[in-house]
């Protein structure tokens, strides 16, 4: 678009230096921001949350206001340049809760809306794989969609009295909104919530569709005694299907990282307690 | 006896069933229907040895009418016994899957009464699965050897996955230890199941062909259920018999071959009898399976032929080198490869560079000059690669002397001075041990250098040795061992 259409457009302002532009970390916000950065013409050093934010020494910031219809554009210009799946790449990429994110994603862009390097069609971007721009880009995508595929292993819904299932996890990145299709998907007969810890989100699926709530407290009606007592059976069933020949703890926690098993039913003090006494050489798996 | 008694002791009865995968088939949620599966398969949870718990196992009953040497379940041991009714399981699974701690049902079951009894149990708790709760969820069912050819159809079309467990490596071994249960019994079921799924998918193609003329054409009836979208598997015991890894790889080429399975399972053996018939020994040779498990991987998907990995003048693989790194270090003479020029096929058989890897390299250097930096970005091992590539002409593993004995040392290296990975392994060289020593092919008299690849005219052209390798396959599809 020509400079004076912009100009008339959008409000211009003097052309900032050294400045970081934060918004209010949803991807909308990180989009918004890039389309501020071609408004204004700036170069921004750092593009990060709000609440993240860490001055660097004589930088100004600058908060950019949320717009869908900015962001929307931005998506049509990323799917135009690079195909929906680079897109896809930055969506993932901009859940990821590292603060060098939102400037990664920006340089990416960048670089595929640079007639100079982005305008090969033939070519697919994403296939640059030894291209730092894209490595970096897709380094970050890669830890999200880990994340995402352990959220949809561990993730433990119990049933509540007033007959929702609800479900905690504590991802390191913002992965709710991008497993809600998987699980209203799988369990379209139960209404649920999946609430974030780490990121104060629930995913809330009543029935027919899912949307998102950003709340820091939430109360949660107790479960129901049955519920209890299948996460019992469910421990028990754990419990006996350990081969003492075998045990390895080591490969475990390869797959299930300290900081979830936590919050697994059957992984809690009780079965480290029984796990323990394998190792010792007791018997294993006749106690609740 | 209580649902949760019952669980445990049937939990505990199936967890030597090897097979917990629930990858194979894809099938998209329905409105009003509980679950869907991924063809990825998806693991719900690990146990204290790092297998994957992604269905929920567990036997029917472990009443058997059978005394099979090597199975806790034998009627002649002295355990507690206990039987699901179809409703308790059906509903058990529901609840588990409902809270997300598991993907479906692997249903196993010791033979009670009769084969057809048994598998008349497991078809009605399928039946109530997928028809009362219209669970859309993975199901593993076993087939029990000797079950009618009737029932079979009926449970393959309730299941994604159904497997017929071929226990022991050879007919001598199954004749020995499992003398009920003869060769006939477990391969004419597999035959079936092989035939049923390659008659569904045919049909379903026929279907979803849309017409080229406007002339009515006679549309081909489908079968409501599809037979076993997600194959046929099986399993066997390693080390309860005396078969060679030669045998027993042969033996599972041939099943990937002729009967079109899926994954070939194997089980190390576990002391669980004091039959003399069995080894009495409490070395349970872990490693052994680990090798062979590398070489299946290999021949799934690395395509390499059987008759590359091992041949009968070397029965037994490698201890100390893996069999890809040992593949290499016989076939120095097509090494090193040149990583912008080779072909994918080449690049995978380089130790270090899995398909992954391999398909990264073909991506990245379309526009990237790739060297040891780019390399490790792209997450192939380069610790070990380096000395069988070149980068733009230049020898990566400078330093290094080019023959067999020398990379042996570096690829047989424990990793982190052996003080990485399991802790049975901790125990270094050198130290002394209280127990006894794993299994070790090569304290039976083995020899160790291993096999060669088959000569080929002019095999300076890595794709020219690699198609003579393999059009020296072997042609005949019986399944050798056993007819």
């Amino acid at each position: 678009m020509e400079l004076a259409a912009i100009e008339g457009k959008f409000a211009q302002r003097e052309p900032l230096q050294h400045v970081a532009y934060l918004h209010d970390g949803s991807l909308e916000g990180l989009l918004c921001c890039i389309f501020e950065a071609y408004v204004q013409r700036e170069v921004p050093e750092d593009i990060v949350r709000e609440r993240d934010y860490q001055p660097r020494f004589e930088q100004s910031s600058f908060f950019v206001q949320s717009d869908f219809n900015r962001a929307l554009r931005v998506r049509r210009g990323i799917e135009r340049e690079a195909g929906s799946q680079a897109f896809g790449a930055v969506v993932r990429a901009a859940a990821n809760d590292d603060p060098c994110a939102g400037v990664v994603v920006y340089r990416f862009v960048r670089y595929v809306m640079d007639k100079r390097t982005g305008r090969d069609k033939r070519r697919n971007v994403l296939n640059d794989l030894a291209n730092p721009v894209v490595s970096d880009l897709l380094a970050l995508e890669r830890r999200v969609a880990n994340e995402e595929e352990k959220a949809r292993q561990f993730v433990r819904f119990s049933h509540l009295e007033n007959g929702v299932w609800f479900a905690r996890c504590c991802p390191n990145a913002n992965v709710v909104p991008l497993v809600m299709n998987h699980f209203a998907a799988r369990f379209n007969i139960q209404p649920f919530i999946i609430y974030d810890e780490n990121h104060h989100v629930a995913g809330v699926y009543d029935g027919e569709d899912w949307s998102l709530v950003a709340d820091d407290v939430i109360n949660v009606p107790s479960r129901t005694a049955d519920d209890a007592f299948i996460e019992k059976l469910w421990q028990r069933f754990y419990d006996s299907l350990s081969i003492e020949a075998r045990y390895n703890p080591e490969l475990r926690r390869h797959f299930i990282p300290a900081r979830l098993a936590r919050s697994l039913p059957e992984m809690e003090e009780r079965s480290r307690t029984a796990l323990k006494a394998v190792s010792d050489g007791e018997s294993f798996g006749r106690r609740i | 006896m209580d649902l949760m008694t019952k669980l445990e002791i049937l939990a505990d009865a199936a967890k030597y069933d090897v097979a917990c995968t629930s990858s194979g088939s894809s099938r998209a949620a329905q409105k009003g229907k509980l679950g869907n599966t991924l063809s990825s398969g998806l693991c719900h949870s690990f146990t204290p040895d790092g297998r994957c718990v992604s269905l929920l196992k567990v036997l029917m009953t472990n009443v058997c009418i059978y005394d099979c040497a090597y199975c806790v379940n034998r009627c002649s041991n002295e355990v507690k016994r206990a039987a699901f009714t179809p409703q308790e399981l059906a509903d058990l699974t529901i609840e588990f899957y409902r809270r997300n701690y598991i993907e479906g049902l692997f249903i196993s079951s010791g033979v009670i009464k009769s084969p057809d009894y048994t598998t008349e149990l497991i078809i009605n708790a399928l039946e109530l699965l997928r028809h009362q709760h219209g669970f859309r969820g993975y199901i593993h069912a076993k087939v029990v050897p000797g079950a009618s050819p009737e029932l079979i159809d009926q449970l393959g079309r309730l299941c994604d996955r159904v497997s017929v467990n071929l226990e022991l490596p050879s007919r001598d071994s199954l004749a020995l230890l499992a003398p009920e249960k003869s060769r006939q019994r477990i391969v004419q079921p597999m035959r079936q199941i092989r035939d049923s799924i390659a008659e569904d998918a045919e049909t379903r193609a026929l279907v979803r062909r849309k017409p080229t003329t406007y002339q009515h054409q006679v549309r081909v009836a489908r079968k409501h259920e599809a037979f076993a979208p997600a194959g046929q598997s099986t399993q066997m015991i390693i080390g309860a018999t005396p078969e060679s890894d030669f045998q027993i790889l042969n033996l599972s080429a041939a099943l990937y071959r002729s009967l079109n399975m899926k994954r070939v399972f194997f089980s190390a053996y576990m002391p669980v009898s004091q039959d003399e018939r069995l080894p009495q020994t409490d070395a349970v040779q872990l490693n052994r399976e680990h090798r062979l498990y590398q070489a299946d991987w290999l021949m799934r998907f690395y395509q390499y032929q059987v008759e590359e990995l091992i041949d009968e003048a070397h029965p037994f693989l490698e201890t100390d080198v893996d069999p890809k790194a040992n593949w290499a270090l016989n076939n120095l003479d097509l090494f090193p490869v040149e990583i912008s020029t080779a072909p994918l096929e080449m690049l995978m058989r380089v130790p270090g560079i899995g398909p992954k890897g391999a398909r990264d390299i073909v991506r990245a250097r379309r526009t990237h000059a790739l060297r040891e930096h780019e390399l490790r970005k792209l997450g192939i091992a380069f610790k070990r690669a380096r000395y069988f590539i070149t980068c733009n002409g230049q020898y990566a593993g400078s330093g290094i002397e080019f023959t067999r004995e020398s990379l042996h040392a570096r690829l047989a290296a424990p990793i982190n001075g052996g003080r990485h990975g399991r802790r049975a392994d901790r125990v270094l060289p050198g130290q002394l041990s209280l127990f006894d020593q794993p299994f070790d092919p090569k304290l039976e008299g083995n020899q160790t250098s291993a096999p060669k690849l088959p000569e080929a005219s002019g095999a300076t052209d890595p794709r020219v040795a690699l198609r003579a390798a393999r059009s020296s396959s072997i042609g005949d599809e019986v399944l050798a061992l056993w007819s």
